[in-house]
């Protein structure tokens, strides 16, 4: 960006304006405290989403087998060939930790979608990022993934920050052929009433059964 | 031990430290409502302390801040269907404090202007955010950046020359 100095001054003389504008001087604690209440939930949340799946499947075991439970068939996993990644751009940021193999995917902002794909490709994720702006409709904040069914992503997906758009994936536990997949909307605030859900954006992550070749909304 | 993260958290509170009051800036010249302002920069920073061992090696973590306290704005406005004029003066903690209340001048001139241009020219102004980051930090292109700054510049220096002149007269 190339300031001229008018430019500059007329920066300095709104920016001298808000001299007086502090954060709270007890600001830190509250903004700790809060962001542990935060981060607390945030853990709680797969285990206890975990406990609920394990509930279902061990229900589900015990109709399949008549009761005896004795029949359960856990979907096939592969330990697929984990290549480390460490690369950080302005757009995203993949690491693989070296102690448990497991995958962290940040993204910071839409580009470098097909790049990342590569590197993940490379360290043997397949993966799928859908972008979208959406006029939304009513009750609707996700768009449908066309050319994969999604999966249970409980053992693969390790933890999932919707805040940070980041997650972290177990490679070994991903099923053969199956994708790691990533869709954000951008809802354009035209539309309101009864039923639009008021957001302004809607991401999320899932595990699909093969690479999607879209997604509709 | 698990769940104790003392350095992270004193790395997070040296962040905040340092950068609270420029994302407050920027987030209160976005919204122009001072309360509001704190509450949803508290906010953005309570989710980054959350994240922190991601956001920590964010590009550019005071402009994920932002971004994030203006998108909780976005929400917090929509949740509420309420739509209020810039011109109807929402700063009600500046007017119960004179003493603190911004240059009125500056205040028109920062507030009559479309809000992704206040956008564009608040992460300028407090974070010296380059075009390409605050094109990241707001979801738009970079141009569009550039465009918004250009025009909000332009009449951000017409409207101070103009209360400068009514001024001296």
């Amino acid at each position: 960006m190339t300031i001229e100095q008018d430019d500059q001054d007329i920066y300095d003389e709104v920016g001298a304006a808000f001299d007086h504008v502090h954060a709270p001087g007890d600001g830190a604690e509250a903004v700790l405290a809060r962001g542990r209440v935060l981060r607390r939930r945030r853990r709680a949340m797969p285990a206890v989403a975990a406990a609920c799946v394990v509930a279902a499947a061990l229900g589900l075991g015990l109709t399949m087998t008549g009761g005896t439970g004795s029949s359960t068939v856990a979907a096939p996993t592969v330990r697929a060939s984990v290549v480390p990644i460490n690369v950080d751009t302005a757009s995203y940021s993949v690491h693989t930790d070296p102690k448990t193999g497991y995958v962290t995917i940040s993204l910071w902002r839409q580009g470098g979608a097909d790049e990342l794909r590569k590197v993940l490709a490379d360290g043997g994720i397949a993966s799928y990022f859908y972008f979208a702006t959406v006029t939304p409709v009513p009750g609707k904040l996700s768009c449908t993934w066309i050319g994969g069914k999604e999966e249970n992503s409980r053992s693969a997906f390790v933890s999932v920050e919707m805040d940070a758009t980041s997650i972290t994936v177990d490679p070994a536990k991903m099923p053969p052929g199956s994708a790691v997949v990533f869709q954000s909307l951008q809802f354009t605030p035209s539309a309101t009433g009864p039923g639009y859900s008021g957001v302004a954006e809607s991401g999320r992550f899932a595990l699909l059964s093969a690479e999607p070749t879209g997604c509709a909304y | 031990m698990r769940g104790v993260d003392h350095e992270p958290e004193e790395d997070f509170a040296e962040f905040y430290r340092a950068c609270a009051d420029a994302c407050l800036r920027a987030v209160y010249a976005s919204v122009g409502d001072r309360a509001l302002a704190e509450d949803l920069t508290a906010e953005a920073f309570a989710r980054a302390y959350a994240s922190w061992r991601t956001i920590s090696r964010h590009p550019a973590p005071t402009a994920w801040v932002v971004r994030t306290a203006l998108n909780t704005h976005v929400s917090w406005w929509r949740r509420r269907k309420r739509e209020v004029a810039w011109s109807d003066g929402l700063d009600l903690a500046a007017a119960a404090e004179p003493a603190l209340a911004l240059d009125p001048a500056i205040l028109a001139a920062l507030w009559n202007l479309p809000t992704r241009q206040r956008q564009v020219l608040a992460l300028r102004i407090f974070l010296d955010l380059d075009t390409e980051t605050t094109a990241s930090a707001l979801g738009i292109a970079p141009g569009t950046v550039t465009a918004h700054l250009s025009r909000a510049t332009a009449t951000l220096r017409g409207a101070l020359a103009s209360a400068r002149e009514q001024e001296a007269s």
